[in-house]
């Protein structure tokens, strides 16, 4: 059944970017092409991790020759390297028995606006790691409200995730044995508005159902304000996370509930670049179980810096290119400390 | 006559009135699109490895994360 599913979605991936190309192809100069390439280093005492991303878009009103009717195709490619540190036998047991995995991912969408200030969308994904496979696709709708100044989004997504089964005995002296594939739904919906000539507000839900764990809700504020004799812009985010309910003996964790808040400055400096620098709060409660018996509370810390250098003499129209680049450091009570380093590139064609 | 008086009052209020909205729209777009507001400047794609939990442990993001094909609602940077 996973190799099936493996196979459907890789066709599919196959004939999407075949779409793509001829998309391409046939569309004159006057779309919009671009390009992502990132890339991130990330360690502490457990972990490094690698990151590296690869995106293509492709955004063009030529197909249907009406205002709001733009059409966008986005294809993204991801690569995760994690590898331990630490190779004592609970490290080995995180990544089933390796000392380094590969985790492989590859997404593709269509956007179609329909009409001016509606846009709906269709995105599907594939993930392989030696650990675990996981697929998904899903619909969105957006629609702007009251002369532009709201949008609505609603996003609906099923998932699938397929995994190594455990069977192990609990601190209780209860036997768990997970299950070797998952399935669930997730439905996201975001409110953005313009609230003022100054301020941006969004808001957002989300709630995830799956077959080995109790159903999980978040809830998400942000705030952006721009300080005018400042030329700069605060931004502040709160996130509120709740996975509690009847925990059942096939997952090898408890209840969690969590919060976190995050605080950045974004600031342009000279005619080209964009700085800004933040940090993020998080805490979240978790009842015991089995392997993680031992933290119930995880505290962290992250602070990070990021700049953005704008390539055009045009430099802060919306199609610019620009490279940029990221630092951070992150702690949290497990214990653990860990720096972050990335650059990444965008490029419009 | 006084009904097209009327009309062309009318007419009058209605494309001032549209005028107006058009001018507050643009207004607000153009404050809103400034680089360290707009969402679209402000995501690079350096910090877009900021929202992959890459070596986190808090399960807020790695059990509703990628694994599970989903987004991070905790990651928040």
């Amino acid at each position: 059944m996973a190799n099936f599913n493996l196979k459907t979605y890789s066709i599919a991936f196959m004939a999407g970017v075949a779409v793509l190309l001829q998309s391409t192809y046939a569309l004159s100069a006057s779309s919009t092409h671009r390009a992502d390439v990132a890339g991130s280093v990330y360690q502490d005492d457990l972990y490094t991790v690698t990151n590296s991303s690869a995106a293509y878009s492709l955004n063009t009103s030529k197909i249907f020759a009406k205002q709001g009717r733009e059409t966008g195709l986005g294809l993204n490619i991801t690569n995760k390297s994690i590898s331990l540190n630490e190779t004592d036998a609970r490290s080995l047991e995180l990544l089933g028995g390796n000392e380094s995995i590969n985790v492989l991912g590859a997404s593709l969408s269509l956007d179609q606006g329909i009409a001016v200030g509606t846009s709906v969308g269709v995105f599907g994904g594939i993930q392989d790691s030696p650990v675990n496979g996981s697929q998904y696709f899903g619909g969105r709708v957006s629609q702007w409200w009251l002369h532009d100044t709201i949008q609505t989004s609603l996003e609906i997504r099923k998932n699938n995730m397929e995994q190594e089964s455990l069977d192990f005995t609990d601190v209780d002296g209860k036997r768990i044995i997970t299950p070797d594939q998952i399935e669930g739904t997730n439905i996201g919906l975001q409110v953005t508005h313009m609230a003022t000539t100054s301020t941006i507000m969004k808001y957002g839900y989300s709630l995830t159902q799956r077959t080995d764990r109790p159903s999980a809700w978040s809830g998400f504020a942000e705030g952006r304000q721009y300080i005018t004799p400042a030329k700069g812009a605060v931004h502040l985010n709160y996130s509120y996370y709740s996975n509690v309910g009847k925990i059942q003996p096939i997952t090898d964790y408890g209840t969690v509930e969590a919060h976190s808040a995050a605080l950045t400055w974004k600031q342009k400096l000279g005619k080209r670049t964009l700085w800004s620098a933040g940090y993020r709060f998080h805490y979240e409660t978790e009842d015991p179980r089995a392997v993680e018996s031992d933290f119930k509370h995880v505290g962290s810390d992250y602070y990070f810096t990021s700049a953005a250098y704008r390539l055009a003499r045009q430099p802060w129209s919306q199609s610019t290119s620009e490279i940029s680049a990221l630092a951070g450091y992150y702690m949290s009570n497990e214990p653990a400390k860990g720096y972050i380093f990335g650059l990444g590139l965008t490029y419009f064609l | 006559m006084r009904n097209f008086r009327f009309m062309s009052l009318l007419i009058g209020v209605v494309f001032v009135s549209a005028a107006c909205n058009t001018t507050a729209i643009r207004f607000r777009k153009a404050k809103l699109l400034d680089a360290t507001m707009d969402p679209a400047k402000t995501t690079t794609a350096a910090e877009s490895q900021n929202t992959e939990p890459f070596g986190w442990h808090e399960r807020a993001a790695t059990g509703s994360a990628s694994s599970f094909g989903s987004s991070c609602p905790t990651c928040g940077t």
